[in-house]
């Protein structure tokens, strides 16, 4: 049992390795990836009983899947029902849970019992469309490090940022759930001094709270030249309600960056890897960013038809399909409730599907869920 | 495809009629569970046949006679597989169609005619319920039953085989009737004499000659006919039909 | 594909007002083109349009006899029983366009509606409300305790509608102008279309009786002034609609005045093991589908769960999967409407929460297309209740009694409303008693859930009772009046 475990897992680690040296050793037609996946899917036919039963009901088993795409999709409201574990988690090395809602039964978990290939498809996917060329960068986070908030998925990827890619001032500036205004600000200074290029980290609302409090403090900065902010999570039902274009539009005044310095990530507890917009990448090359989500190698996405849950043709609207091969831990495909529109050049999230209302005289599921 | 993401059983898949209904499906997309009762090489060979031409296939054995065996093999199919759409009960009890030693209806036992009975009749009672409750989840599916144009023009009086395949036709149709609000269509097919097959070798050039003569299309008729309206049978071509018996048999039985 | 794009007015105005704007929406789909015509609105036009109702019902429709005004209600909906009546074929043909709802649904359907607007069946309503075929609403009738009494309507009725089942709309109108109440209506665009062509039905009957009601369609968002002019001069409010709807209804009335709501309900069905046997369960699946499948489960009369027993020759799981079928066979007969991609969303997520059951081990099996979310038909194993998503999703729960649904009902008491109902008849009273403390409050046969009988009492209350007030006569002043004859001896 353990071998197969490792077996699949260096199978990965060996394609996010070659990855990071050349994407076009493990491009090949999508072959390498289609196969992996199959593996992966297979490896946790086994292993996962209730993927396995998702399988069966689907009638999509390792028998009759013959490409990525075939692969079953756990739907992710799933993670929130069931563990969703191949190694099985007496004691996993660590469990993601989602963050938001309060009742324990209604957050997502995401057992790891080994963080090799999560590390790796965070360094990768990180070194190429974050730091492009750059080893560190003082990376200041207004999201909270892992000893603040154990269990986020979010708080680890930071925390493994400034480990990995930080200078030695890089730092996490939320303590005891609140973001440290005052050291911030002294950080920021100090940088903005010595003209460092900083990467400011944070979760959508994080930015909205300091956008208060620097307009409640009449402060602005014009941040150093190479500098940028990061931004992930949009917002869900958290906060006050701010367009994700009037932050970044308020981001750019108060901090003095530009729309293209500000980048913007794809993650969940539920998968193993993210995605990023293609602003750093484009801004390193001296072109224009489309702001389009851009995957890394070892992930694929599809997006369906609401209707038939068939692949959609570019360009037009549908629900996201996730394939993760950093995700062979639980389900290698993975059903999304966002939105989103696939071009050549990379996916558009337009954010989650809202609750439908009657349009009669029946009280419907989504309105009685509200009024509950 | 026609038969994209859809899953098939056929018993005695391996051979004869059975192996072309097989590599039909498997051809339009079925996933094909090929059955066999003895001869795992030549099933596997089958298996290795249909996955070089692009479909996919597993081969099952399994006494269709047997209560326990086909509840394993069904097991064993929603296993591997999860589901199951269309079922071709094609097994039958070997018969040698041998129009120079056929027993005479003196000369039969009740052993005669019990094998042929457990070869149809109780082979369809076994893979029917052991099958309903996976067919009933689906939106709909698909039960095709072998029969022979025998039934109808006994121009050879095979009792024992007559008796057996009469009662699929029965069967056929009482299991349309209750089926249908399950979305379940059940049709048969009623071959006329199929060659080349292993039962039919006996059946010697004079006796064909004849058969050829009487027949308006001029010929016997080959696995593959019968393969052809399987497929249309178990395809959502044949939306709507149900309780019906298609001859295959080049106009010989004109219904 | 029929191209031509149909013109429809969606509103209904009295007579003497004349000299307004006009605005049109054209709805375009796949069923074809309609573009409905109303007027501009101002808070102007609403106060202009309440004198001019309230007038005509001063002058024309008070004095007019419970009884005349069921013969021109009557004679209205005779006019619909024709095929060939021109305002039904208008309204058959754009209807389908408005609601998305099938087109051979439709017209079946409002035919049967129609019907009960007949006189026989109008001169039944009253009668079994108030009796004496109403002629209390005419005159002082002699009561019960020694006087007279009589019923009067309010001085006007501002009815908010909502929601696109065909000609649900009509139960209020009629009933307001039955109490002699002028109505002021506010339409919605999503079926503005019934209520406006049978107002015009009837004043080609009776021009005058028509110009008793004003009927405008506004979208509630842009409308608050409008609907506070209109809640501001009405006596009693009439609203159908969500929780949203019918509380900040109720919170602009205020505690004086007279508020009917007719808020969005739970329906459901129940099928005991007696009504199960072998003969008789394909009558069964056939109504149940229907139940399910008319108006896309929209209406608030439709089942959203369905109970049933085990212990009788088909099983639950059985029946339940027959049920597939027969909506299967619905949906090829009368397609669903298209749906938002809410609706479809809601619906995916709903299979997907039931497909998590399914494999995380309750005894829970999902019927379904792979190919679309035309249909969608839950097993559950176990007995509990889950609202629907609509639009043709159903979830069915096997009990081992039908005894055991009192518990798992209870919570939505608020919502419940119709129940189908399949149990021998020594079930039937007890069983029926049992609902209705939990806020049942209308039984029907399984195939019957979508069709009410005239004289039913929507969502529980009373149609014409609720809404008049009324003047007695004490015997005491009757006595005395005699005394103040000037010829008494």
């Amino acid at each position: 049992m353990r071998n197969k475990t490792t077996e699949i897992q260096d199978k990965i680690l060996t394609f996010i390795h070659e990855s990071a040296e050349d994407t076009s050793k493990v491009a090949g037609g999508g072959h390498r990836f289609s196969n992996l996946a199959l593996d992966v899917f297979s490896y946790q036919f086994q292993k996962n009983e209730p993927y396995r039963k998702l399988a069966m009901l689907k009638g999509k088993t390792p028998l009759t899947v013959r490409s990525w795409k075939d692969i079953p999709l756990m739907p992710i409201q799933a993670f929130k029902a069931v563990d969703l574990t191949t190694v099985g988690s007496p004691e996993p090395e660590d469990v993601f849970y989602s963050s938001g809602t309060t009742n324990p039964e209604n957050k997502s978990k995401h057992y790891l019992s080994d963080l090799t290939v999560w590390n790796a498809s965070m360094k990768v996917g990180f070194q190429k469309f974050v730091m492009g060329n750059r080893d560190k960068m003082t990376i200041f986070s207004l999201f909270p490090g892992e000893e603040e908030n154990p269990n986020s998925s979010l708080s680890r990827y930071i925390d493994t940022a400034i480990d990995f890619f930080g200078t030695p001032g890089s730092q996490s500036f939320v303590q005891n759930g609140k973001i440290d205004y005052d050291g911030f600000v002294q950080a920021l200074e100090s940088a903005i001094q010595k003209e460092e290029e900083i990467l400011i980290i944070g979760a959508s609302f994080s930015y909205v709270h300091l956008l208060d409090w620097l307009k409640e403090q009449k402060k602005n900065w014009q941040l150093p030249k190479g500098s940028f902010l990061f931004d992930t999570g949009g917002f869900k039902g958290k906060s006050k309600e701010v367009g994700m274009e009037d932050l970044y539009a308020a981001m750019e005044e108060s901090l003095g960056v530009k729309r293209n310095q500000i980048l913007n990530m794809y993650g969940m507890t539920e998968i193993s890897s993210q995605c990023y917009d293609d602003a750093i990448i484009k801004a390193n090359a001296g072109e224009a960013p489309s702001y389009l989500k851009q995957t890394p190698d070892w992930v694929h996405v599809l997006v369906l038809d609401p209707e038939t849950m068939k692949p959609l043709l570019d360009g037009e609207k549908g629900i996201l399909a996730y394939y993760d091969l950093s995700n062979w831990e639980s389900c290698v495909g993975i059903l999304t409730e966002d939105m989103a529109i696939k071009t050549e050049a990379g996916f558009q999230l337009l954010g989650r599907a809202k609750g439908a209302e009657a349009k009669g005289c029946s009280i419907a599921l989504d309105e009685l869920l509200k009024v509950k | 495809m026609l038969l994209e993401n859809k899953v098939a059983l056929v018993t005695g898949g391996s051979r004869g009629i059975g192996a072309s209904i097989s590599k039909k499906l498997a051809l339009a997309g079925a996933f094909v569970v090929v059955n066999y009762l003895k001869n795992e090489a030549r099933a596997n060979e089958l298996v290795e046949e249909i996955e070089a031409d692009g479909g996919r296939a597993l081969a099952i054995v399994a006494d269709v006679r047997d209560e326990v065996a086909v509840q394993t093999m069904i097991k064993q199919i929603e296993q591997q597989l999860g589901v199951l759409h269309i079922v071709v009960n094609n097994a039958f009890t070997p018969y040698e169609f041998n129009p120079k030693n056929r027993k005479m209806l003196a000369d039969l036992t009740w052993f005669d005619y019990q094998s042929q009975i457990d070869g149809s009749a109780r082979a369809l009672m076994n893979v029917m319920q052991a099958g309903l409750p996976v067919l009933k989840r689906n939106a709909s599916s698909k039960v095709v039953n072998l029969t022979s144009d025998l039934v109808n023009i006994p121009a050879t009086p095979y009792h024992d085989y007559v008796v057996g395949k009469s009662a699929v036709m029965g069967l056929n149709r009482s299991m349309a009737v209750e089926l249908g609000a399950f979305g379940i269509a059940v049709n048969a097919i009623a071959p006329g004499l199929t060659y080349p097959t292993e039962s039919s070798q006996f059946t010697k050039r004079d006796v064909r000659d004849a058969i050829i003569e009487k027949t308006p299309s001029q010929r016997l008729t080959t696995p593959e006919d019968v393969a052809g309206t399987a497929l249309y049978l178990v395809s959502d071509l044949s939306a709507n039909v149900t309780g019906q018996c298609l001859f295959v048999d080049g106009g010989l039985h004109m219904g | 594909m029929n191209k031509t794009v149909t013109t429809i007015p969606v509103y209904h105005l009295p007579s003497v007002i004349t000299g307004l704007e006009f605005e049109e929406l054209t709805i375009e789909n796949a069923h074809g083109s309609v573009k409905m015509v109303s007027p501009v609105l101002s808070t102007d036009l609403i106060s202009k349009l309440v004198v001019s109702v309230k007038e005509k019902q001063r002058a024309y429709l008070k004095k007019q006899t419970t009884a005349q005004i069921i013969d021109v209600i009557g004679e209205a909906a005779e006019k619909w029983t024709d095929p060939n009546y021109h305002l039904r074929q208008l309204a058959l043909k754009t209807l389908p366009i408005v609601t998305g709802y099938d087109a051979s649904m439709i017209e079946l359907e409002l035919k049967r509606f129609i019907r009960l607007f007949r006189k026989k069946n109008l001169r039944r309503f009253v009668q079994s409300e108030i009796g004496l075929f109403g002629n209390v609403l005419d005159d002082f009738q002699p009561n019960a305790s020694g006087g007279f009494s009589k019923f009067y309507g309010p001085d006007l009725i501002f009815q908010v509608f909502s929601g696109n089942v065909p000609g649900i709309q009509l139960w209020t109108l009629v009933t307001a102008l039955l109490v002699k109440s002028p109505t002021i209506g506010k339409l919605t665009f999503a079926e503005a279309i019934m209520p406006s062509l049978f107002v015009s039905s009837l004043a080609e009957v009776d021009q005058e009786l028509a110009d008793s009601i004003a009927l405008v369609p506004w979208r509630s968002e842009e409308g608050k002034a409008l609907e506070e002019v209109a809640i501001e001069k009405a006596d009693a409010i009439i609203v159908y609609g969500g929780e949203k709807t019918v509380n900040s209804i109720h919170e602009k009335v205020g505690p004086n005045k007279r508020v009917l709501t007719y808020g969005y309900k739970i329906g459901f069905a129940a099928i005991g093991k007696e009504a199960l046997t072998t003969d008789r369960y394909p009558k069964l699946l056939d109504g149940l589908a229907a139940d399910i499948a008319l108006y896309d489960q929209q209406s608030c009369l439709a089942p959203q769960s369905v109970f049933i027993e085990e212990g009788g020759a088909v099983s639950p799981l059985e029946f339940t999967s027959m049920l597939k079928n027969a909506l299967a066979n619905f949906q090829s007969k009368h397609p669903r409407a298209r749906l938002s991609e809410n609706e479809l969303m809601s619906i995916e997520s709903a299979r997907q929460k039931a497909e998590i059951e399914a494999f995380t081990g309750a005894e829970t099996t999902v019927f379904k297309i792979e190919k679309n979310l035309d249909y969608t038909v839950v097993y559950h194993g176990r007995v509990g209740f889950e609202p629907s998503p609509l639009n043709r999703f159903i979830n069915v729960f096997a009990v081992s009694s039908l005894d055991e649904i009192l518990n798992v009902l209870t919570p939505y008491a608020q919502y419940l409303q119709s129940a189908g109902l399949a149990v021998a008849p020594k079930r039937l009273f007890r069983l029926a008693d049992e609902l209705g403390a939990v806020g049942v409050n209308r039984i029907a046969a399984i195939g019957e859930m979508n069709h009410v009988p005239s004289g039913w009492h929507h969502d529980g209350g009373f149609n014409l009772l609720d809404l008049v007030r009324v003047t007695d006569i004490e015997a005491s002043a009757e006595y005395a009046s005699e005394s103040f004859d000037s010829d008494v001896e």
